[in-house]
């Protein structure tokens, strides 16, 4: 599983949805965490961890945001070299099941289906580390 | 049954299974009623949306009082917040926006549009009938009620 000082972003525009992602990760003993409120400014938190010569190493994030989408911000982490293997689970409601080939064709790690469980949430890290753990 | 009750009677499924997902937080429907024919809960939160679908093209509310809503949060982030700050009140449209979503899959549709829910803090929900249909749910931590506007004709 993911070392506790792995670096994590966690994107969502609801502030409650980020809390619950981020008691999840503290339930599994990881706490170098940092939220964005949308693509956009996790894109620009993204490219200042690199400049900082401190890239994160695991990207959480919502697929329906109002500014810059999940699956856009997948499509952008994708296409730079420096992050194109970087672990991605994407956080999506189960209507948007059939946009789901788009993100696979992207190269999202895994995807997770709202509303999900603490044991849901521990077996979707389990299988990105895993998945992470084969590049 | 009508396109409509379809969509209420799903709606009504996924608000179940979101309190107990996301919540851990069983819940039960009680028998409905027309809003204002029962003394009014004092709501402090409201998550709104006014949605467009095939079967139903108004709005939905979900409203708590402020200790059912601070239970619910308590079980969400899996502990009390310290104080109930603004920033964690987007909790109640957060739920809303699921049980929508999930309204939508098993009804295997699409909105016809993107929508998002909004907050309403307070009792403040003007309501411009007074055919709105309530649906109480009842839980350990109390009850929250869900309103749906009526249609033009004051149908549901």
């Amino acid at each position: 599983m993911f070392p506790e000082n792995t670096k994590v972003l966690v994107v969502d525009d609801m502030n409650t949805m980020r809390k619950i992602i981020r008691k999840h990760l503290l339930g599994l003993g990881l706490k170098n965490i940092t939220e964005s409120d949308d693509g956009s400014t996790a894109w620009e938190e993204i490219e200042k961890g690199l400049t900082l010569k401190q890239p994160y190493e695991l990207i959480i994030s919502d697929w329906n945001m109002p500014i810059l989408k999940g699956i856009d911000l997948l499509k952008k982490v994708r296409e730079k070299l420096e992050t194109t293997q970087v672990p991605f689970l994407l956080v999506t409601a189960e209507a948007e099941l059939t946009q789901i080939s788009e993100a696979i064709v992207a190269g999202v790690t895994d995807y997770m289906v709202k509303p999900f469980s603490t044991e849901i949430f521990v077996n979707k890290l389990t299988n990105v580390w895993n998945k992470a753990g084969q590049k | 049954m009508s396109e409509m009750s379809t969509f209420i009677l799903a709606f009504l499924k996924s608000v179940q299974r979101t309190l107990q997902v996301t919540c851990s937080m069983p819940a039960s429907p009680g028998k409905p009623f027309v809003k204002g024919t029962r003394p009014q809960t004092p709501v402090a939160l409201t998550g709104s949306s006014d949605i467009m679908s095939g079967a139903y093209s108004r709005q939905i509310r979900i409203c708590f009082t402020m200790p059912m809503y601070e239970a619910i949060l308590s079980n969400m982030l899996g502990q009390k917040p310290d104080s109930m700050c603004s920033d964690l009140e987007d909790g109640a449209a957060a739920l809303l926006n699921i049980m929508l979503e999930q309204t939508h899959l098993s009804l295997n549709q699409v909105p016809k549009h993107s929508w998002r829910s909004r907050v309403i803090k307070g009792d403040t929900v003007a309501s411009d009938s007074s055919h709105t249909l309530v649906i109480p749910f009842k839980t350990q931590a109390g009850e929250i009620q869900i309103e749906f506007e009526p249609g033009v004709q004051g149908e549901i």
